[in-house]
């Protein structure tokens, strides 16, 4: 099957440590895949090398089918125009309202959307998040939880090819969590896009992902189904997918 | 022996890094120049932030320098006429534009460091890039504008504030006549020139170092705090050497 994102041995350093050793990735276009490991194994890393937010050392990061040069700022604003990013920390723009924050992307890049079609698709992707009637509010006066969700909006409100959603659920009750991978899934779903999901919570992720890869040490230990990663003959891998053993 | 041929050291990256955003900025604003309402806020924060900050310095300065010239000049001699028009030449050329230039280095420096530093380390400035934002263009674009545009008016204004108090000082504390103290002879179109080269070249690189270090934030709020006191101390820095420089110059060329 075709990639919509590829790594291909990526090396990084950060401040003099070794983050990312080998990285090597393929997410088959059109499904939704889980990025797990144990916390400060290079999930963020991955993903943000994956956004071209982070240029490798060395190794190459191939998008769409195209290898990403990140010299050349025409292709990586037609790269970036199709992908659509939850960062792990939000990364909401303090200064903005709610609707300025999720038509964001929209208005930044007017090839995204027609000015028309901003306000309709603002309001029905915060229906979506079940965050109606937020719009006027500001980031600061909303919970935690709220935030994460305007977090989502504002990944999911263009028409992406490529989302990538860090930690999706971190610090969201049990059932907003999954009323959110409920809706990446439909998103998905409706859209045929790529996904990707970091995220500790293997249960709910087991019910939307079809692939799994497992991150450890700045590599990928492991990519394949959940079943075939509770077999695998490496025991961080197995362990790992254990939802029994990832629950303690 | 050993030759080493002589070559001309590279510039340090704190000047390259800042020259390099300054030319970003420029070419950003001349592709889109930012709405009126985000620069008119932004020249009001700039404005607000630092009036009377910058009267309050310039105040006591003018009233310390007149002070101490009254002082002085009595020891030698019993004239104070000439008092009045040598301090206004050295506000309106030295003084007032260098210390409003390190007053908004330190008032709006900071402000603008720890606005792009915190926005760099919770990702906000990744967030607009994935966005296809500019942030240069977005985020220092209007505050470049608006220290361009307010620094000259700020330092016309606490010239002006300085030379009220240090009127203020020679008239009542030494008795210095209104028409004696208010004295331009001193002040030649040239003077004003170069005060005002001043102002407007330090509101051109102050934004931009203080951008600088804001965006070269890392960590959590400890990286924040570097990107604040890494921009006071450039731009402070910067102030001073722009004033060496520019004086300098002047003084070459014959103004
Ligand atoms: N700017 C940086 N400088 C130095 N090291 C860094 C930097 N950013 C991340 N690291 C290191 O890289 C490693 C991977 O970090 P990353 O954020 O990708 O982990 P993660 O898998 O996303 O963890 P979590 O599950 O907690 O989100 C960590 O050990 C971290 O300490
Ligand atoms: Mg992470």
């Amino acid at each position: 099957m075709e990639a919509a994102a590829e790594l291909l041995d990526i090396r990084k350093e950060l401040s003099g440590t070794r983050v990312l050793d080998g990285a090597t990735l393929s997410l088959a276009a059109g499904r939704i895949h889980a990025l797990v490991g144990p916390g400060g194994s290079g999930k963020t890393l991955i993903l943000k090398t994956l956004c071209t937010l982070l240029p490798p050392d060395s190794g190459q990061v191939v998008l769409f089918g195209e290898p990403v040069d990140f010299l050349a700022p025409e292709g990586l604003r037609r790269t970036r125009a199709r992908i659509g990013v939850q960062f792990q920390n939000l990364a909401l723009f303090d200064f903005l309202s709610v609707r300025d924050n999720v038509a964001f992307p929209l208005e930044a890049d007017a090839s995204a959307a027609p000015p028309q079609d901003v306000e309709r698709r603002v309001l029905a992707i915060l229906d979506a998040v079940r965050l109606p009637g937020a719009a006027a509010l500001e980031i600061q006066s909303l919970s935690g939880g709220m935030q994460r969700r305007v977090a989502i909006a504002r990944a999911a409100v263009s028409d992406a090819d490529f989302l990538v959603f860090d930690d999706p659920s971190g610090g969201l009750d049990p059932v907003t969590t999954s009323r959110i991978f409920a809706l990446i899934s439909e998103i998905q779903a409706r859209r045929r896009c790529t996904v990707v999901i970091a995220s500790h919570d293997i249960d709910r992720l087991a019910r939307v992902c079809e692939d799994f890869h497992v991150v450890e040490g700045g590599r990928v230990i492991f990519s394949g189904t959940l079943a075939e990663g509770r077999n695998h003959a490496d025991p961080r891998v197995r362990t790992f997918l254990d939802v029994t053993d990832a629950r303690t | 022996m050993s030759r080493t041929a002589f070559r001309i050291p590279a510039p340090p990256e704190v000047v390259v890094a800042p020259a390099r955003l300054l030319g970003q900025v420029v070419r950003a604003l001349g592709h889109r120049f930012p709405p009126s309402d985000r620069l008119f806020t932004q020249m009001h924060n700039v404005g607000n932030n630092s009036a009377v900050f910058i009267s309050v310095t310039l105040g006591f300065l003018g009233l310390i320098l007149v002070y101490q010239g009254c002082v002085q000049t009595l020891k030698v001699l019993p004239d104070l006429s000439g008092v009045g028009a040598a301090f206004i030449f050295a506000m309106v050329r030295t003084f007032g534009p260098t210390i409003t230039g390190m007053m908004i280095a330190t008032r709006v420096g900071a402000g603008i460091a720890a606005e792009i530093g915190s926005m760099t380390v919770t990702d906000q400035i990744e967030a607009m890039k994935v966005a296809n934002s500019d942030p240069v263009s977005y985020i220092l674009g209007p505050r470049f504008v608006s220290c361009v545009v307010m620094t000259p008016i700020l330092w016309v204004f606490g010239t002006l504030v300085g030379v009220l108090f240090g009127y203020l000082m020679g008239h009542w504390r030494f008795g210095i006549a209104t028409q004696t103290f208010l004295d331009l002879g001193l002040v030649s179109y040239h003077d004003v020139v170069i005060g005002f080269l001043k102002a407007l070249s330090y509101g051109i690189v102050i934004p931009v170092l203080a951008a600088d270090a804001g965006f070269k934030a890392r960590g959590g709020s400890e990286g924040v705090g570097w990107a604040t006191t890494t921009a006071v101390v450039n731009a402070s820095f910067a102030v001073i050497v722009l004033d060496f420089v520019i004086s300098t110059l002047s003084f070459l060329l014959g103004y």
